[in-house]
This record gives structure tokens, C-alpha cells and sequence, in this order.
């Protein structure tokens, strides 16, 4: 079984704990305007002007479940060390769901720590399966109102909340992942939302924020797309330490900015 | 004043410090003394002693230890630094002994031998000995008033006995060997002598300070106020740019910790450190097996901290090939360094080191013959570089040169090769530790993967291939790209192998080489600059690195060529015969703050599959370029390169360039 990649990251040490090999899926249901990796939206292959030079690259590329393995696998003293392993992001990983689910199982098979990287829209049975597997989830949470929430993203969040709620019901490790876009989501509002969330479901463990970056601009130039949301300032330390303490201030649980 | 205040004030003056100004009483004294052209046997002791009892003993008020140089610019005409009288440097002196005996026993020991010995030279290094000692002696002496005057009255107390006596407490400890190494780096003059392994040799002293009752915050502040004594000697300049005009610019001063034999004081040396957090001294740490997972982590909380200041070595494979080398286990037990991450043999300190021109011999093997298979050509290649090791073993075997650092009793003043000097004739030196520095490791793989892709296992001919090298891929645009992309060492992939059975046919070479029992060979992959030094008579080579350009450094892929990860880079290097080298060094460099479980787990990882040494630079592309702009703004950046800490905004333009073409992880 093939799956379509648009990278493979060794000694990824943000993408959940220890020293990690990040498996890149590419497709994602959503469209969320300031997505910074826009070329792993679309699940197939496709052209990108190169980033220096002339002409097009492919973007994507296929592997079989065995070949990523045996990549993520040479790094396996490295896991063991640090408390690390293999991460699954994308993109939305569970959008190619039966590759993602079965290099997991085969993942599990070689008792590496899983982690899935998931913006959590897909169907029950799916995220049930990735439940067998995976050992901790970084869930995204995007906006908490349904409304803002499909005018960002493109889709409803309910089904994406339902899955939340059936994965804390499972007993998952869960860390909640917050983009914070100013002039978007940076709502009063929102903070509170996201910290009553984290109250609300025990076994998230921790929030992490994501403060708005525009390195994904350049990106859009070389796939042929507009940058919807224009120029938006990226926030300055002070900011984002004002959005932790903002959140703080309805959750004892742990806030941290990547 | 607080002790932090003296520190941060102390630190301040370094900054302040020109890098233009030399010792200037030094210079005076030996520019405007008249010396006679004949130099007697005791020519250079009587000149240190004319040089202590002239130069002023200045103390500033935030000194916790005294002893500086005074600096000024230059006089007008004046050619600074002399070399009418400097010492070789570069090795770890036996301090041990000066604080157990003093200078007073030391200089016993010289005579008891030369009374056993009762040959003329003998007898003049015993008197020659007794010159220097006594020149010391008062010069401690009067540095001692000065201290008083100043209001130190703990140095005063100290150097009225050391360093002529024992030391009695940590404190007078330090300022004995302070003294001493100010003396040998500024006065008599030349860099890198390293402090070794101060955990152990004061160790006794840490335990004196604890019975009284002293706190480890207080003893980290009193090594902190000595370590940083090691950045006033040196300055901030490089040696290969801008030199300061004093023989001990750039001096790299290693203090050695063991992790096999970690006690309580290493943990205080290393919280010392990070006080101070300067590029000097260099803490290098040997890391083993039976290092306890708390030093450990200390070990990795502290380097994550000052980055390119600290460096580990696999103690394990280390120890195990100085075994294999036949030397006794209480050698074998202690390997150390001095600067440039030269193996040494401690306490029996003549160390020499060679850098092997081994591309250029490469491509000289391979233009002037033809071979029809890879075993002939790496056989020829192999012999070449044994001729190469030969020729230079025998062009430093010279006695006159071992008489000549024993007679003037200049080398760090008696205790740099004590055990061996007491022993004098050099015939009898009981080691002399050759390092044979092996260069352009990655370029060669990668060339020897060329070669034979494209020639012994593909389609091309031998000539018209290497005809292609030696034009500089002149019009064969194609074929460069081919042979740029199919050799990429340090991905791990199989393209390692032949980085890998080159080492192994590098090191087998040196092996090979004909030597005396006591000279001990330690080939190792280190370049130091001499990628860029020798860049203009390096050729192309089949790699497709262009005529007159640099030469893979140190252990590293050729820069920018590994891509797929930090783990990927040291399962490539793992693939190297490390346990048949002594030194050398792995330089990685990071994009941002790399936490101490993440680089434990690396290193460890690197270390069990056969890794030798990891030093780290931890910085950000953006605050580089920033620097190459606007200097003025960083005088305290500092990046690791070769095997050391260089503040980054000293370098010279080909320097800064090639730092920021590494890939950051």
C-alpha cells in the first residue's frame, strides 16, 4: 500500500515528545486561510515552481508503508533515548486513512511511540482505529465558534468536537493545539473557550499555542495561489505571553507557546 | 564589592581589552635590552629572570585572583611580540605536582636526578632550573605586596608561599597555578597550555573547604573569578585573522573533566563555567560508560547553556585505544587534550602534530597512474600516505629541538614535561605522542564514491574521467552534476560506505608508518583551517569540488550536502572507525536552543554506536548575517569551530562565510 508523503523529517524535536521522525501525509479537508503548509492540502501529487531557480518540482512523493518504516526505523536508538518516536502530521494524516492507519499498526508493531498530529475531521471509525495505535494526540483547536469556524476553515467544527469528546471518553493522551492569528481567533472569547475546553475534558493533558507566522507566504507564490488573509502582523513576545495568561486564567492546566 | 559584581566587572574588562595592544613592558625589556648574539647555555633562565624583576605586578580592586599583564599599544617602531624568547606551548602541564610540592620540590627532584645522571647537561638544567625558580619565587613575592596594598590580603597570604611551597587551600591552589600559567602564556609566551583534569588534582582541596564549612555557591564564584582570568591573557581576536601582537593570542586553554571518575568538585567546575560563560577555557568533558547518570545530566543542562564552549569526547572508545596502543592503564585511563583537540599523553606531555595533506595526495595517486579497480588504486593511495607519515616522523625526530625545550626550561616552567625532563637525555623520553591529522575525510569519500561509480563500476574511462578532474570539469557541466549529486556522505545511506573504507585505509596507512617504541602514533580526523589554508593548491577532485576551492573540515559532510537530519548525520559518521583514532572533532550546529535531554539523547545515541566527539553551536542564521553587518553589536557571539570557541565577528570574511554554510539543524 502506497501513501502520498511531502516530507519525512528526521530529529523533529516539536512534534511531540523526544527526538521524533515526522511523517508528513499530504491532504487535508480543511482550508484554513492561514495555512502555512498549503502544498500538502491537495492528496496527490502535484507541480511547485522551485524555490530558487527556474522551472517546477514535484510535490509529493509515494511510499509504501514498509519504505517509511524503514526510514523512521534507523532512528530507533535515538527514540528509545529520548522518549521519542514517530509523529503522523500532514496535512490531515487521517486523510489518507488507510496508509496512516496501517504504518501505525505496523509503527505499534515495532513498539514506537506514536504520535498524531490531527485537525480530528474524520469519521468515528477512523479516529476510533487510531485510537488502537496512537499514543498521544496533538489535537488541533482551531476556533471555538461554529460559525468563525467554518468561515476560517471551511467546515463545521461539530464533528470535530464529537471526536474530541469520544477520544478523552477513550482515555487518549490529548495536548490541545491553538493557532492564534491576530485579527482572527485572538478573541477574548476564544481564550476562555479554550480553556473551558481543557477543564472540560480530563485527559488533555496540556495546551500549546501556535503563534501566527507567515513563513507558508513564500509557498503560495510557488503553487500558483493567493494568500487570502494578506498581511498580518506576527505577534511579538509580549503578545503571545498576554495570550498565555489570558488563557491561564480559566484553566490550571499547562500553557506553553511553541 | 559582591564577588558577582567583581565577576560581571571582571568580564566587562575583556570586552574592553583592544585587541591591538601587546605586553608592553615585556616588549620594552626585551627590545631595549642589549642581549649578546652568543646565547650561553643559560641564556633564556637568566633573561626570564631580568624580565620578572622588571615587569610591574599591577592588582585591580575586583581581582579575586591577582596577576596581570600591563597593555598598551605598541611604540611607535616597535615589532610586537618579540620571539627572541617563547616556548613551544600546547600541553597540559603537571600542576598536580606544583601544588603537592611546590616549585621548592620540584626543583629537588631536578637536582636529585641530575646528580644520578651526573652528565654536563644534566647538571645545566638543574642550574638553569634553579634560575627560574628563583626568579618566580620573588616575583610571587613582590606580587604578593602589591596584593596587600591593594587590599587582598587572601592573595597576599597565598603567594608569600606558593607558588614556591605547596598550596595549603583551594584558594591558594588557584592562584598558584595562576601565577605560573599567566607566567608561561604572557612572560616567557606562547598559547594553549590546558589546566587538565582540575576535578581531580584539587580535589583535595574542594573536600578542605567543605569540612570548613564553605558553600558551593562560594566555590563556583571563586573558580568562576579563575576562569575567567584564562579570557585576560588571550584577548578576543583569532589566530588566523587580526592577531592581538602577544604570543599567547587566541590561546585555547582546555580544562579536562572525566566523567569515569567524577566526583563532587566536577559538578562545581562545570557550574563554574557556566558563571562564567566565556570562550576560555574550554571545558571538555570525556564522557564513559561508568559516568554517573547525574554528572551526566549536568553534563548536558551545562552544554546546552554555553553551547560552543563545551565538548565531549567517548571516553570508553578513547580509553580502549590508547590499551590497543600498548600503553599502561594508568595512561590508557587518563587520555587528554590540549587546544585544537590534540590527543596527549598525560602528565608525559611531548606532543607533536602533523596535518596530513591527504586530498592532495588523493589526487596526485590518482592523476600520475592509472588503476583498473578500486583495491589497486586504495592500495597505491595507502602507500602514499605511509611515505607521507614517514617523512614527517623522521623530519621531527630531532634531539637538538628536545634539548633545546629542555635546556631553556621555558616549556611552562619545569612542569610541562617534568617527568620526562627529569629524565633528560630526550633519547629517553618515554612518549612522544604523534598526532597524525588526517584532512578532507568527507571530500575523499565522496571522491572515492565518484571514482568508482563512474569508473570501476560504471561505463567511464579511467582517463577520460580523470581527465575531466584535472581540467576542473572544464565544459563537462553534465558530469559534474552527476557526480556532485551521487555523492552526498553524511545522509545516511549507503554512499557512507566508502567514507568509511577510506578512514579505515587512512588510519591502516598511518599505522603502517615506521616509528620508535616511544613514539606513540594518534591519527585522527581534524583539519583544523587547513581546508581553506591549502584550498588554492588543492585540485579538483572527483567529487566535484572545484580546483582552488576548500576541502571538506574537520569530521563534517561538505557543507550543505547532509539533508535529512541531525540523527542522519551521526548514523553516517558512526560508520567511521572512531576507535582507531585518538582526536579530531564532529562540529554540529543548531538553529535554535537544543534542550539537555534532547542533546543527551544524541550524543549518548552518537557515543554507543561508536561516535567520538560532539561540539555544539547553537545559533541563528538571522543574528549571523545581522553580525557580518553590524560587528559593533555583538563583541560577545561566539561559534564553535575546529575544536574550540571563536567570537564570530573576529573571523575573517571566508570564515564567517563557511559557518554559514553549514546546515542548521
Amino acid at each position: 500500500m502506497k501513501g502520498i508523503l511531502f516530507d519525512l523529517q528526521r530529529f523533529c524535536t516539536k512534534d511531540g515528545p523526544g527526538i521524533r521522525t515526522t511523517v508528513f501525509l499530504k491532504g487535508c479537508p480543511l482550508r484554513c486561510l492561514w495555512c502555512h503548509n498549503p502544498e500538502s492540502q491537495k492528496g496527490c501529487i502535484e507541480t511547485i515552481k522551485k524555490a530558487v531557480g527556474d522551472g517546477e518540482e514535484l510535490c509529493g512523493k509515494e511510499y509504501t508503508v514498509e519504505e517509511t518504516l524503514e526510514i523512521v526505523l534507523k532512528d530507533r536508538l535515538y527514540y528509545e533515548k529520548s522518549g521519542g518516536g514517530i509523529t503522523l502530521s500532514g496535512g490531515e494524516p487521517l486523510f489518507q486513512s488507510e496508509f496512516a492507519l496501517r504504518l501505525m499498526q505496523k509503527a505499534k508493531e515495532h513498539r514506537l511511540h506514536i504520535t498524531l498530529e490531527t485537525c480530528a475531521l474524520a469519521e468515528e471509525n477512523v479516529i476510533k482505529e487510531s485510537a488502537k495505535w496512537t499514543d498521544l494526540y496533538l489535537f488541533d483547536f482551531k476556533e471555538s465558534d461554529p460559525e468563525r469556524h467554518k468561515a476560517f476553515t471551511g467546515v463545521d467544527n461539530k464533528k470535530i468536537l464529537e471526536n474530541l469528546e469520544m477520544l478523552d471518553a477513550l482515555g487518549k493522551r490529548i495536548i490541545l493545539r491553538c493557532p492564534i492569528i491576530p485579527e482572527f481567533n485572538d478573541r477574548q472569547e476564544h481564550f476562555k473557550n479554550i480553556a473551558e475546553t481543557a477543564e472540560k475534558y480530563s485527559h488533555i493533558e496540556k495546551i500549546q499555542i501556535e503563534p501566527y507566522h507567515f513563513f507558508g507566504i513564500e509557498k503560495y507564490r510557488r503553487l500558483n495561489r493567493d494568500y487570502t488573509i494578506g498581511y498580518v502582523e506576527p505577534p511579538k513576545q509580549e503578545q503571545v505571553d498576554f495570550w498565555l495568561g489570558e488563557i491561564q486564567r480559566y484553566t490550571v492546566k499547562t500553557i506553553q507557546a511553541l | 564589592m559582591k564577588t558577582t559584581e567583581k565577576l560581571k566587572g571582571l568580564r566587562e574588562m575583556v570586552f574592553f581589552q583592544s585587541n591591538e595592544h601587546c605586553f608592553i613592558e615585556k616588549e620594552r625589556y626585551l627590545q631595549e635590552t642589549y642581549f649578546p648574539e652568543e646565547k650561553p647555555y643559560n641564556f633564556y633562565p637568566l633573561v626570564l629572570k631580568g624580565l620578572l624583576e622588571t615587569v610591574s605586578t599591577p592588582v585591580d580592586e575586583k581581582d579575586i585572583f591577582v596577576g596581570r599583564v600591563v597593555e598598551a599599544l605598541p611604540d611607535k617602531g616597535m615589532k610586537a611580540p618579540s620571539r627572541l624568547f617563547l616556548a613551544k606551548g600546547h600541553l597540559t602541564p603537571d600542576y598536580e605536582k606544583l601544588l603537592n610540592i611546590g616549585y621548592h620540590g620540584v626543583l629537588l627532584e631536578i637536582k636529585e636526578n641530575a646528580k644520578k645522571l651526573a652528565t654536563t647537561k644534566a647538571y645545566q638544567y638543574a642550574e638553569n632550573a634553579a634560575i627560574c625558580i628563583e626568579a618566580i619565587k620573588n616575583f610571587s613575592l613582590r606580587y604578593a605586596h602589591a596584593a596587600k596594598e591593594a587590599g587582598n590580603l587572601r592573595a597576599y597570604k597565598a603567594l608569600l608561599r606558593v607558588p614556591y611551597e605547596p598550596a595549603y587551600d583551594l584558594y591558594s591552589a588557584l592562584q598558584s597555578i595562576w601565577l605560573v600559567h599567566m607566567i608561561s602564556s604572557c612572560y616567557v609566551g606562547y598559547r594553549d597550555y590546558g589546566f587538565g583534569y582540575m576535578d581531580e588534582y584539587l580535589f583535595p582541596f574542594y573536600i578542605k573547604e567543605k569540612e570548613k564549612g564553605i558553600s558551593d555557591r562560594e566555590i563556583d564564584e571563586t573558580l568562576a573569578g579563575f576562569f575567567i582570568k584564562a579570557n585576560e591573557i588571550c584577548g578576543r581576536a583569532t589566530h588566523n585573522y587580526k592577531q592581538k601582537p602577544v604570543l599567547c593570542q587566541a590561546s585555547k586553554q582546555y580544562v579536562l573533566l572525566d566523567g569515569g571518575r567524577a566526583n563532587l568538585l566536577s559538578e562545581r567546575i562545570l557550574s563554574a563555567a557556566a558563571i562564567n560563560c566565556m570562550a576560555q577555557p574550554e571545558i571538555t568533558v570525556v564522557l564513559t560508560n561508568s559516568s554517573s547518570a547525574e554528572f551526566k545530566k549536568t553534563v548536558f543542562e551545562t552544554m546546552s547553556v554555553m553551547t560552543d564552549k563545551l565538548q565531549v569526547y567517548n571516553g570508553d572508545i578513547l580509553k580502549e585505544f590508547l590499551r590497543n596502543k600498548g600503553l599502561p592503564e594508568e595512561i590508557a585511563e587518563h587520555p587528554a587534550f590540549t587546544a585544537c583537540c590534540t590527543a596527549d599523553i598525560y602528565k608525559h606531555s611531548c606532543r607533536e602534530e602533523f596535518y596530513l595533506p591527504s586530498v592532495q595526495i588523493f589526487c596526485k595517486v590518482l592523476f600520475e597512474n592509472r588503476f583498473s579497480n578500486k583495491e589497486d588504486f586504495l592500495g597505491a593511495y595507502s602507500k602514499a600516505i605511509t611515505k607521507a607519515c614517514e617523512d614527517d616522523i623522521l623530519a621531527t625526530r630531532n634531539p637538538d629541538k628536545d634539548w633545546t625545550r629542555c635546556v631553556y626550561v621555558l616549556d611552562c616552567l619545569l612542569l610541562g614535561t617534568c617527568n620526562e625532563k627529569c629524565h633528560y637525555p630526550p633519547q629517553a623520553l618515554k612518549y612522544r605522542a604523534k598526532n597524525i591529522f588526517l584532512t578532507g575525510l568527507a571530500t575523499l569519500g565522496d571522491s572515492l564514491a565518484a571514482l568508482d561509480l563512474m569508473v570501476f563500476a560504471g561505463d567511464m574511462d579511467y582517463d577520460t574521467f580523470v581527465t575531466a578532474v584535472k581540467n576542473d570539469f572544464k565544459d563537462e557541466d553534465k558530469l559534474l552534476d552527476t557526480v556532485i549529486n551521487i555523492t552526498k556522505f553524511g545522509n545516511d545511506n549507503d554512499i557512507d560506505d566508502y567514507t568509511a573504507l577510506i578512514a579505515e585505509v587512512l588510519i591502516d596507512a598511518v599505522e603502517k608508518a615506521e616509528h620508535l617504541d616511544n613514539e606513540i602514533l594518534l591519527p585522527s580526523f581534524y583539519s583544523l583551517q587547513r581546508e581553506n589554508e591549502w584550498a588554492a593548491e588543492t585540485p579538483a577532485t572527483p567529487n566535484g569540488k572545484r580546483a582552488g576551492t576548500a576541502f571538506s573540515e574537520n569530521q563534517s559532510p561538505t557543507y550543505g550536502a547532509d539533508t535529512n537530519g541531525v540523527t542522519a548525520l551521526l548514523n553516517s559518521l558512526a560508520k567511521i572507525p572512531f576507535y582507531k583514532t585518538a582526536a579530531g572533532g564532529l562540529n554540529l550546529t543548531f538553529s535554535s536552543k537544543i534542550e539537555p535531554d534532547i542533546l543527551r539523547a544524541l550524543v549518548e545515541t552518537y557515543f554507543e554506536k561508536g561516535g567520538l566527539h560532539v561540539g555544539i553551536t547553537v545559533l541563528d542564521r538571522n543574528t549571523l548575517l545581522d553580525a557580518t553587518k553590524h560587528p559593533e553589536k555583538y563583541p560577545t557571539l561566539t561559534v564553535r569551530l575546529y575544536g574550540f570557541s571563536e567570537y564570530f565577528i573576529s573571523l575573517p570574511v571566508w570564515q564567517q562565510e563557511a559557518v554559514l554554510a553549514r546546515t542548521a539543524y
